[in-house]
């Protein structure tokens, strides 16, 4: 099922909570156990899945994003200093999302809610939503984190894909939290940590935002939006398709806690591969 | 005279907008960097380019883009002791518009020379890019082909609008959907003048009929409309050989025995002092041609309006675009009637 949405932004920078509006479409589409892509067809606009309890948190989101990528006026993109910042915010969250769809419900943590953000307006933003019935192996990887970790979760995700049976398909990796991420980075603690550290440079850990639920869980929340809390991952063969130097991690920005990561197996139903060379 | 000056004026407008509004062309012709420089908006022109950049003053204003944007003559930005307002000092850095429709004034060149003396920075609006003075100026805004004054008269408007939107968007006063909004409403405006334009064409042909052997004319207007009463003198003065004085409804008193060109629009605070005006002075029985966004009801029974649509809320600068056509019009008669007459 596809749903095309409209909605009308009221400023030049802010969020609109579309969570209820996704899980509607969701239930909408009847489909107990799949995938949704949520597709904003704008690049000013961002998505995220993250807490809205304190909508304090979510202006310093707003607010955040700005301070790390402010207009200026030496962009190349000539339109507008506000629109060429407003691009570079809209990749930093992204334009696209996919999200599990498990028992009619989207895979989220209690704290996540889908969110859309405005870099450059007021304007009217297109979203697009397909739901997609397609069975999957499920495998939950618990574990405990503590702050600023990068956690190699490669091997669990290798086990699961060996448990489903599946030859050929795809893993949909999922953080149901709104303090940590997950990202394909290169192997080896010391570049992973670099990463870390690069992210605390970005949005520092500080006392000064508008959420103050602790020191580091503000900051948290907006690193976690950049770095996204899904990931898709092919395989081949019962083989993960990563680079011989890539791995799959686990990124704790609040902690210690405990956490899980929730692996979701999609069977390739042909299951046959078509090499192509450019 | 002038044979036919603008055929199908919405597909004309269509097309100035594709090539001129805030296109890769109009960024390139000025920066982003050039928007947030200037302090100052200095505009200047001759004639049809002074019409030109008249239409435009009041988008500056309200728009809130510079501090106190400034509409000077060309004669007084060059020779009136002007140079203080565009020097080093407060507020320094200008950006001064000069547009030049045909790319052959002394006077523009002038304009640009010195405001590069004084350390400004200078845009000018043209038809001929490559004129001869155009390498002096430090940006240069084509216009692209037109085929007659009027259509570069239209250009310029065009044009000179998208700059302010150009500059509005880039210093974040308008978003993207202001300016898309802006475009849409001079699409739309244009196409619902064409929808009452035949019934204007009569009034405008027995105003010609009236008026053909006429040599002298006044011109009023007030605010916005003053771009369309500055083109009208031109045309009338460049193709109609007339003697044409221009004047706002406060100043203007009425003792000649010229025709009369009256532009008004509705939203103009001054509109009432000029229906006032109008009125009295119907009693002169001179002819009139009044264009307007207003209903016949706000004039004395039996005055014949050119009767415009009414301008969308907080687009008067719409005025400029189109209040001029049946100007245009009286033009184009009145060449054929004096043919005739021949």
């Amino acid at each position: 099922m596809i749903k095309k949405l409209t909605i009308e932004t009221a400023s030049r920078q802010g969020y609109v909570v579309i969570d209820s509006m996704v899980r509607e479409a969701i239930a909408e589409s009847g489909v107990q156990n799949g995938i949704c892509v949520i597709s904003l067809d704008e690049d000013a606009g961002g998505l995220g899945l993250t807490s809205t309890w304190d909508l304090g948190g979510m202006d310093d989101m707003v607010n955040e994003l700005w301070r790390c990528v402010p207009p200026r006026v030496t962009y190349l993109h000539q339109r507008s200093p506000i629109a060429a910042a407003a691009h570079t915010r809209s990749v930093f969250t992204s334009c696209s999302y996919s999200i599990v769809v498990k028992e009619g419900q989207p895979l989220a943590g209690h704290s996540q809610s889908f969110v859309l953000f405005e870099f450059d307006g007021p304007e009217t933003r297109n979203l697009t939503l397909s739901v997609v019935e397609a069975p999957f192996y499920y495998e939950v990887f618990q574990f405990d984190s503590y702050f600023n970790e990068i956690h190699d979760i490669t091997d669990c995700v290798r086990t699961a894909v060996k448990n489903s049976g599946y030859k050929n398909g795809f893993c949909h990796l999922t953080v149901v939290a709104a303090t940590a991420g997950i990202a394909m980075c290169p192997t080896g603690s010391e570049r992973q940590q670099d990463i870390v550290e690069d992210f605390d440079r970005l949005i520092t850990t500080r006392a000064d935002f508008n959420h103050r639920e602790s020191a580091y869980d503000p900051s948290g929340h907006i690193k976690t939006c950049i770095s996204g809390t899904q990931l898709n991952v092919p395989f081949e063969n019962g083989g993960l398709l990563l680079g011989e130097e890539s791995c799959l991690c686990y990124a704790e920005f609040d902690g210690p806690r405990p956490r899980d990561v929730r692996i979701c197996v999609f069977k390739d139903e042909a299951g046959h591969s078509i090499q192509s060379q450019t | 005279m002038v044979e036919k000056l603008l055929e199908n004026y919405p597909a004309f407008l269509e097309k100035k907008l594709d090539e001129l509004w805030l296109t890769e062309k109009l960024e390139a012709a000025l920066p982003v960097l050039r928007c947030f420089d200037a302090r100052k908006v200095i505009l200047t022109g001759n004639s049809e380019g002074m019409a030109a950049v008249t239409s435009v003053l009041g988008l500056f204003q309200e728009s809130d883009i510079f501090w106190g944007p400034l509409l000077v003559s060309q004669a007084k930005y060059n020779y009136g002791g002007c140079r203080h307002e565009v020097g080093i000092g407060e507020p320094n850095t200008p950006l001064v518009i000069v547009t030049d429709l045909d790319g052959n004034d002394e006077d523009a060149a002038d304009s640009i020379r010195m405001t590069s003396e004084v350390g400004g920075v200078s845009l000018l609006v043209t038809v001929n890019e490559h004129a001869k003075y155009a390498s002096d100026a430090d940006y240069v805004l084509s216009l692209g082909e037109v085929s007659n004054i009027a259509e570069a008269y239209s250009a310029a408007v065009i044009a000179l609008t998208a700059v302010a939107y150009r500059i509005g968007r880039a210093r974040g006063q308008y978003t993207e959907a202001d300016c898309r909004r802006a475009r849409e409403m001079i699409q739309d405006y244009a196409l619902s003048v064409d929808s009452v334009y035949g019934a204007i064409d009569g009034k405008v042909q027995l105003f010609a009929r009236e008026t053909y052997d006429k040599e002298t004319f006044d011109c009023i207007a007030d605010g916005s409309a003053k771009a369309v009463m500055e083109f009208s003198s031109f045309l009338l003065t460049r193709y109609g050989g007339c003697l044409c004085t221009r004047n706002d409804s406060d100043e203007w008193c009425g003792q000649m025995e010229a025709p009369v060109i009256a532009v008004a629009c509705k939203v103009s605070p001054s509109y009432d002092c000029f229906r006032e005006k109008i009125m009295s002075a119907q009693s002169q029985k001179r002819p009139w041609m009044i264009i307007t966004d207003g209903e016949e009801k706000d004039f004395n029974e039996g005055v014949k309006l050119c009767q415009m649509p009414a301008l969308p809320k907080g687009y008067d600068f719409l005025c400029a675009l189109f209040f001029h056509l049946p100007v245009v019009t009286a033009c184009e008669y009145i060449a054929e009637f004096r043919r005739g007459r021949q």
